[in-house]
Formats: structure tokens, sequence, C-alpha cells
């Protein structure tokens, strides 16, 4: 003996069919793209991004082995706060020039550094957020376009937001296909749980 | 890096309809559906990127519908709690003609059940999905789904029987929501 709503169901199968909108429609009233969507926008775990731009362009013989600058990032802080922080930071190391831009969106943030001083390509980031500390460490040659150091600063930040499920060689894996992609050639990518280090060469 | 909705539209341009459908069968109308599509579209979008395998957008772009549809119910919750308010009336008011009346009486019925069990027995008995399926879209292990389903079809067993003894009373709590 059939169920009582069997007949129901088959009309609503019918109903429902009855009018249905195009995908060229649903695609209409959607919004248009953002002009430029970074990639790791799309990661709504992130807890933190990195993002270092060097620019300008640089002569290898200008370069001078210094050394590494530690910075310490804490994303509770407000976009300002966190510019200033580091602006400081930058002071204390002798990069007094160099630019800082946080963005904050939701759990998102983008920091930006940019300068004309070769040497801030040795960097160590120490972000606490989410009751976590992460440490990133990076070494972005002079020589780098402004692209690839994005490359770099993005690969970095896939690493700090992978999801749970991934190991540590799978994400090392994306990130070594991400930074060739890139046009890089000779670099060394060491993924541990909280921590991720980058060393580029050329 | 620019965004664009390509990747995602090429994926689901062959299962566009059924997607829609599903859609349109959960929600309470389907004007409704097609708003639950819009906005699941709107996700899918933003959360490509996590899809690993496109063999498995299908069961990944149900599952989007599925979220929303829950986030879309707890949302008609809190709104009944915050305003005092019932559930708005369907929009679409073609649901609502005589015509309809079979179509109606069926949404009104699924209306009674929770979400998890309206899915899974929309799923099930419209679409045609396996319990395996299902627990995929879902994301939840098949003795859930196996629940899910029996449960669904105790409270439209009572629905019904209610129905077949007051339909009165039971048509107008259902027009209510």
């Amino acid at each position: 003996m059939a169920d009582p709503w069997t007949t129901d169901l088959a009309a609503l199968d019918t109903h429902s069919r009855s009018g249905l909108r195009s995908l060229a429609q649903a695609r209409a009233a959607l919004p248009e793209p953002e002009p430029k969507m970074r990639f790791f926008k799309a990661h709504p775990a992130l807890a933190a991004l990195i993002v270092i731009a060097l620019l300008g362009l640089f002569t290898p013989v200008a370069y001078a082995i210094v050394d590494r600058v530690f910075l310490s990032v804490d994303v509770s802080k407000s976009e300002t706060e966190i510019e200033q922080d580091l602006r400081d930071q930058l002071a204390a190391a002798g990069h007094g020039s160099a630019t800082v831009k946080a963005t904050k969106t939701d759990h998102e943030y983008a920091i930006e550094i940019s300068s004309d001083n070769p040497d801030l390509g040795k960097v160590s980031f120490q972000i606490a957020a989410g009751g976590k500390t992460y440490n990133v460490n990076l070494d972005i040659p002079p020589t780098l376009t402004q692209d690839q150091g994005m490359a770099v600063g993005e690969a970095a930040s896939q690493a700090l937001q992978r999801p749970n499920h991934e190991t540590d060689a799978a994400v090392q894996q994306q990130l070594e296909t991400a930074l060739r992609a890139a046009g890089l050639t000779d670099f060394t990518v060491v993924i541990r749980e909280l921590e991720v280090t980058i060393v580029v060469r050329k | 890096m620019s965004f664009s909705w390509d990747p995602l539209f090429e994926l689901l341009e062959p299962i566009s309809a059924d997607v829609q459908l599903f859609a349109r069968r959960i929600a309470r109308s389907n004007s409704d559906g097609d708003d639950l599509f819009q906005e699941a579209v709107l996700r899918a979008g933003a959360k490509l990127e996590t899809l690993r395998e496109r063999d498995r957008f299908r069961s990944w772009m149900y599952s989007v519908v599925v979220s929303v549809h829950r986030t879309r119910c707890r949302r008609a919750f809190w709104r009944r709690m915050v305003s005092n308010e019932g559930v708005p009336e369907p929009s679409d008011d073609t649901l609502w003609t005589a015509d309809h009346a079979s179509a109606r009486r069926a949404h009104a019925a699924l209306a009674t059940l929770a979400a998890p069990q309206r899915e899974a027995i929309v799923l099930f008995e419209l679409h045609g999905y396996s319990l395996e399926e299902i627990a995929e879209i879902q994301h939840a292990s098949l003795s859930s789904v196996k629940s899910r389903l029996m449960r669904g079809r105790d409270r439209l067993r009572r629905y019904y029987t209610e129905l077949s003894s007051s339909p009165t009373q039971i048509a107008e709590e259902a027009a209510r929501g």
C-alpha cells in the first residue's frame, strides 16, 4: 500500500518544475565580481594573512646580509594599531622607511609591507591569532618582482590556513607548485604544524 | 588574481535544474526555493576553491544548498523569536490556488519536518538518491540518514492521519505555517 503522501509528493514534483529559472537568469542576478580577489579571501577559516611586497628595482650588489628582522603581529588589534605597531618594530630594526598596510575583513587580515631596502627580505613573523602563535620565516632575495613577492606571502598564508586534515607534506607540495607557477626556480619550503619557512634563492 | 563566476557555472550548468528543483522542494514555495538556490550559488562561488575533486561537484553543490537551507531555517526561527510573528506566508501565489492543492499539501506536510529530515525525504523520494549519497550531501552518517528518513516518514504519516481526521484545522495550521 502506497504511503498517503505519495500522490502529493508527485504533485510537488510536477509543480516544482514549472517556471524554472534558467542558469543565465541566476547568473544575471549575481553581483559583479570584485575587480581583485586575493587568493586567500576565499578561505573563511583564515587567521592571519601576510603579503610581503618588495617595491622597486634592486641590484644584487647592493644586497647585504644583515640580521633577520623579527616582527610580532597581534591580529586582535585594529588595522591602525597593527600598522603602527609594525612600523615601530620595523623602525627599531632600522627599516623606518618601510610602509605598512593592514587590512581587516571579518576574520581575515592582509598585512602588506613594502620597502626599497633589500635587507627587509629576511623577516620572521610571530603571529598571535585564535589563541595560537604562528611563526612565519621568509627569506626573499631583492631580485624578486612584486608579483613573486606576493606569491611567497600568499604561499605562507595558505600554509597558515590549511585545513586540519591536510598533512605537512601535502601543504608543502601545494606551496612548491604555487611558487614554481610564480616563476621561482630555487627555493626551500619547510612546514611544521604552526611554523612555515620559505627561503627563495632565485 | 581576478574573481570569475565562469568556473562555477561551467560545473553548475549540467546539474543546475536538479539543484534548483531540490531547493524549491525543501523550501516553502517555488519562489522561496529560487531565493535559496540563488543564495547557494553565491555561497558556492565564494567557496569553490575548497572543492577538492571536480568529480564530486554534484554532491558538493547539494551540500551547499543544504547548508544555506539550514542557515535560512535558523534565521526564520530567530525572526519568529524576536518579532513574535509567525513564519511569513509563501510569496509564491500560484502555490495556493486550488489547482495546486496537492502540491500545497506536500509543502505543508514537509514543512512540519525538521530541516535535515525534509532534505533527506526530498533527496530520497523525489531525487532518487541513495542513502550513501544523502549521507555525503548532509555530511552525516548512514545511520543518521536512516533515522532521519524513518522519523520523517513517521511525522508525515501522523500529519496525514491528523489531516484525514480534521482536514479543516490542519489546512489552516499549514497555511499559518
